[in-house]
């Protein structure tokens, strides 16, 4: 049987991820974005009155202030606060080309009860790691020290 | 002091400035390290992540707790474990080595417990072996540094 979902790849901070291409994930082009900070965040969305926060993330996924980033990915879109992670790079690719394989980071979990983490994709030229998109919706929102977790 | 036990085939992994003591039935390969990828957010003891055997390993350079940061060259190795008790079957690590562990059998009383003062973290004795400063890993203090209570339960 064919597999119909998607990964999102996702090029940032130096590194390639993965994500599951879930409905309530939103992708704006850079153009769409308004390039102001706030706080740590380096990018906002102005839609219908609200602004969604977007962060770029360096090697040490602490936030930085600029980089090359091209689109935000915004993760939680149906919960109260959407928030965006910056990307440098996004394609598409069927989860049937892709080999998902679990695993648990070790140590300590860097948000509350959640690793981000749980899974990578192993092929030829190596891993590459798999996003919990709530772990990552909460490290974001953490950063400005909200821990909701949407 | 002599260390009571049987007969035990064991491993001595090369770790920072001492010698690692594990029984062999806890070492599933020995073998050269992979391409890692990096962990974010990780804590500085864990190196990143390799495939082996298709799936995905943490690698951990446990001699940081010894000493200093461990540097990878021609001559390191890892040491993938099994998982530890509790843990899912997929759950291996890896544990990074300076060079290629030694087989031994150990028996009494060929292995002294050192009167060594210090306590040394994660290890639950310090050892003696053949003039070799060696530790045998307290593995229940290794399941609390690895797993997150929370969110790395055990299925």
């Amino acid at each position: 049987m064919t597999d119909l979902r998607h990964y999102l790849e996702l090029q940032f901070a130096g590194q390639v991820f993965l994500m599951p291409n879930f409905p309530d994930i939103v992708i704006e082009p850079r153009e769409n974005m308004q390039v102001e900070r706030k706080g740590r965040a380096a990018a906002l969305f102005i839609v219908q009155g609200a602004s969604w926060p977007a962060y770029a993330l360096g090697p040490d996924w602490s936030p930085i202030p600029e980089s090359r980033w091209t689109r935000a990915v915004f993760l939680g879109t149906s919960a109260a606060r959407p928030v965006g992670l910056l990307v440098d790079g996004l394609r598409l690719l069927p989860a049937g080309d892709l080999r998902i394989m679990p695993f648990t980071p070790l140590g300590p979990a860097p948000v509350p009860g959640r690793h981000l983490f749980p899974g990578a994709a192993v092929g030829r030229s190596g891993l590459t790691l798999v996003l919990a998109i709530d772990g990552v919706a909460s490290y974001l929102r953490a950063l400005e020290g909200d821990h909701g977790l949407g | 002091m002599a260390l009571a036990s049987n007969r035990v085939h064991a491993l001595l992994l090369p770790v920072c400035d001492r010698y690692l003591l594990v029984p062999s039935a806890l070492v599933a390969e020995v073998g050269v390290v992979e391409t890692l990828t990096s962990l974010p957010l990780s804590p500085p003891w864990v190196l990143g992540v390799m495939s082996w055997r298709s799936q995905p390993i943490v690698v951990c350079d446990l001699g940081r707790f010894w000493g200093p940061p461990a540097t990878l060259g021609p001559k390191s190795r890892v040491a993938v474990f099994y998982p530890l008790p509790g843990r899912a079957p997929t759950e291996f690590f890896a544990i990074l080595t300076n060079a290629e562990p030694q087989s031994r059998t150990i028996e009494t009383p060929s292995v002294l417990l050192t009167d060594e003062d210090a306590v040394h973290p994660y290890l639950a004795v310090s050892l003696d072996i053949d003039g070799k400063r060696a530790g045998i890993p307290d593995l229940a203090g290794l399941k609390e540094l690895f797993y997150d209570p929370v969110a790395a339960k055990a299925p």
